[in-house]
């Protein structure tokens, strides 16, 4: 009898718990509503974005066009765009160099030397501010007018006194007529500087490289990183390094925007490569964002600059005065640069405005070679030989 | 609301006939004035849970609290000692401090609570002070005190394996087998936020007769939560992961509305033959919004948890299958709804399970061994693992 007992008692048992084991039970499942669809889907434009990456924001009074591109394009390369005729924008921005220039610091159309590093022009639609010490200029169609227009330093040239001249030149070019009135349709005089300005944005807001082999390490790819490279990346992204507070995100800044934010977090530096005078005073003409803000504390804060093509743009640092990435990783495992000699001489190391991001820390000769392969898998080969970024005059 | 109505029934239908011991108490017997327990489990495990990155983030879920992976190899899991002492006839404070293996080596306060029965015709008693919840037996796990050495993923999932808080409880017995209490936190754990609050109500009750043991309860509960990081990783604005890959400190703010329902049944011993069941589900909600330092998307979710436990002991060995799964909806809408989904590793349509086969056996009277296998589909890429454990109780004092 008790054996029935307890065969039945185990039975009743089994039997809820048979029962339970079938409830509850729901398919597990997430639904994104990105909005309108266009911060990911939207591929009217040629971005040369992956899908899966958000789109950077376009202002509403330049929507892109592949048209405004192509004509963007072909003013980017035109030497008529400046006010001698001798340099055009890829005077300084050279595709094969991800748009920078490889030299210190480039000379403008009448020879005067600009005081910054020529920036690589990658990814730049997602610049949160667009130089490299201004947080004032944060889109393309504000920055465009500067190496155009400016006259501290000179770049291009154009000036009130030559600027119809430019404009007779391109008027007078055959393709320009097709590629203005296909730009700007409807418009009656399109050869303007307004269009120019919104051309020259829309190709800049074009020129995206995500086609690196970190990206298809990222994508899955596992042999698309060296052994040496995947341990550099590890010791980018660690808390060792601090790297990734001031380059991280899908462009390697932090000073990056684009249409799932809310707002740009503009983000400024200073990594002590100066301090003149003790107090963090840095070289005259190369003082970042205090040259705008007038505020002590941003002597020698600069735009962290994405890291992608990083291994083509040499020399480093706002004022190249860093040849090799080498160096730059040195320079940040040192916390900063001594400079012992001459008119720049001083700690940077002890500068007090520098980001308590940029300190010391230990690396071994292997590390340090680690973290170059890193940077140099940051190199997108489609990007700086893709025709579509090409000189159309050739 | 009307879904957490809905989908309480549910889980609840299989209490109609149930009920509880509280085995989580250390509170003094009437007779007893004072009593030091104290208690540690120690296991060693052939895999780790978490993924290859050291992470233990489970795809469809924001975990917190302690939820914290086994890891590979040998390692303490916890050593608490419990105190209790009658103060008067009406008034008890009880304490509990302990070392558990979730990233921390100090020693912590877990509990310090005073009791208060006032007089009244109706048993009623009035706790304050850091307590252990009264809820759920789930809702505070020790693997020196449990049958298994993991917790439930109900409880990792849910409210970050156990909760210690501040706060106030009233509990009333309107008969001598069933229990109600109200409990009123500061919110200092998982899914709520420190200073935001989180609330519960209860019933439980337990039955014997003719040698058939049953316990149950139902338990809701609301916590509101505001910037609440995975706070097993992040620590102000860095991330803590074991191999250095960076997260993006995605933090949830908003409400998480909780509904669950035990029971424990045990049949009457025959031939030192005694079979038992243990069941729990419950059912969480959240909604609010999800942001980082620039993004924001509105989030909803709806999760639900389970797990079966049938067991058959005989004489000092006990063998236990335990089945958990969950299943996890999760809505998000807004421009960031997507990088933060990803972030925030919510995306997934898989339902997380777990299977383990145990056999517990009482070498000792104070000294206990485990034997584990477990299935683990908790993560895209999960190790089943074996465990062996062994697990020391003792009362060091009573008077």
């Amino acid at each position: 009898m008790s054996y029935l007992v307890n065969v039945s008692s185990a039975a009743l048992l089994l039997g809820c718990a048979i029962l339970l084991a079938g409830c509850p039970q729901k398919d597990s499942r997430t639904t994104i509503n990105t909005g309108d669809g266009t911060t990911f889907a939207s591929r009217d434009f040629n971005w040369n974005i992956p899908a899966d990456y958000p789109l950077p924001v376009v202002p509403i009074s330049n929507p892109l066009t592949e048209e405004k591109f192509q004509l963007g394009k072909h003013l980017f390369y035109d030497r008529r765009l400046s006010g001698n005729g001798t340099q055009a924008c890829a005077s300084c921005h050279i595709q094969a160099l991800a748009f920078s220039d490889g030299v210190t610091l480039p000379l403008g159309s009448t020879g005067e030397m600009h005081p910054r590093h020529s920036q690589a022009l990658v990814n730049i639609a997602y610049n949160a501010s667009v130089n490299w010490g201004n947080p004032t200029t944060v889109t393309l169609e504000q920055q465009a007018p500067i190496p155009i227009f400016g006259e501290f330093p000179v770049e291009l040239g154009v000036n009130d006194d030559n600027k119809e001249a430019v404009l007779a030149r391109f008027r007078a070019e055959p393709r320009y007529t097709g590629l203005f009135s296909r730009a700007f349709p409807g418009e009656t005089d399109p050869i303007n500087f307004d269009n120019i300005i919104r051309a020259l944005a829309s190709f800049g807001r074009g020129l995206n490289s995500f086609n690196t082999p970190f990206d298809r390490h990222e994508a899955g790819d596992t042999t698309a990183l060296s052994s040496s490279a995947i341990r550099g990346m590890r010791l980018f992204f660690d808390e060792k390094t601090e790297c990734f507070h001031c380059h991280g995100g899908l462009n390697f800044t932090q000073s990056s925007f684009d249409r799932t934010q809310l707002f740009a977090e503009m983000v400024f530096f200073n990594n002590g490569l100066y301090n003149l005078d003790g107090r963090g005073r840095y070289p005259e003409g190369g003082e970042g964002i205090y040259e705008i803000t007038g505020k002590p504390e941003d002597m020698g804060r600069f735009r962290p600059p994405t890291l992608r093509n990083i291994a083509l743009t040499a020399p480093y640092m706002h004022d190249g005065s860093i040849a090799t990435l080498e160096e730059v990783v040195r320079h940040y495992a040192a916390g900063g640069r001594n400079i012992t000699t001459g008119p720049n001489a001083g700690d940077g190391r002890l500068n007090p405005n520098k980001s308590s991001f940029v300190r010391p820390f230990d690396l071994t000769e292997q590390e340090l070679q680690d973290m170059v392969a890193f940077l140099e898998s940051l190199t997108d080969d489609d990007f700086v030989t893709n025709p579509r970024f090409a000189n159309p005059w050739e | 609301m009307l879904r957490t109505v809905t989908s309480f029934a549910l889980l609840a239908a299989p209490l109609a006939v149930f009920a509880h011991t509280d085995a989580h108490k250390h509170t003094p017997e009437p007779t007893t004035t004072t009593e030091v327990g104290a208690a540690a489990s120690m296991t060693w495990h052939s895999q780790g849970a978490a993924d290859s990155d050291g992470l233990w983030r489970i795809p469809g879920v924001m975990m917190g609290g302690h939820a914290l992976p086994v890891e590979k190899g040998g390692k303490l899991d916890d050593a608490i000692l419990w105190g209790s002492h009658r103060l008067g006839e009406r008034t008890t404070v009880s304490a509990k401090a302990g070392v558990h293996n979730d990233g921390s080596t100090s020693i912590e306060l877990e509990n310090l609570t005073l009791d208060y029965q006032p007089n009244t015709r109706k048993p009623v008693t009035l706790s304050a002070g850091l307590l252990e919840p009264a809820f759920t037996p789930s809702a505070h796990h020790h693997p020196s005190t449990a049958i298994f050495a993991e917790s439930t993923l109900l409880a990792d999932a849910f409210w970050g394996r156990s909760i210690h808080d501040t706060g106030v409880r009233v509990t009333g017995k309107p008969t001598p087998n069933t229990e109600v209490g109200i409990e009123v936190w500061n919110g200092d754990f998982f899914p709520a936020s420190s200073g935001e609050g989180a609330q519960d109500i209860y019933a439980k009750f337990n039955h014997e007769r003719a040698g058939w043991d049953v316990s149950g309860g139902a338990w809701v509960m609301q916590a509101t939560a505001k910037q609440r990081s995975d706070d097993r990783y992040f620590d102000a604005d860095h991330s803590h992961t074991p191999s250095g890959v960076t997260l993006t400190d995605v933090q949830f703010s908003g409400d998480t509305r909780m509904a669950g329902t035990w029971f424990a049944l045990s049949a009457p011993e025959t031939h030192g033959i005694k079979a038992g069941l243990h069941y729990e589900a419950a059912q969480a909600q959240s909604s609010g919004t999800l942001a980082d330092t620039t993004r924001q998307a509105s989030y909803e979710s709806d999760h639900l948890a389970y797990a079966v436990t049938p067991n058959v002991a005989w004489r000092n060995v006990k063998l236990s299958y335990r089945l958990e799964k969950l299943s996890l909806e999760n809505d998000l809408s807004g421009n960031g709804a997507q990088v933060l989904a990803d972030a925030a590793n919510l995306i997934t349509t898989a339902n997380p399970k777990r299977e383990t086969v145990q056999v517990n056996w009482q070498l000792h009277k104070k000294v206990g061994a485990r034997l584990a296998y477990t299935k683990d589909k908790t993560l895209a890429e999960s190790d089943n693992r074996v465990s062996v454990g062994l697990v020391w109780q003792d009362t060091l004092y009573k008077k």
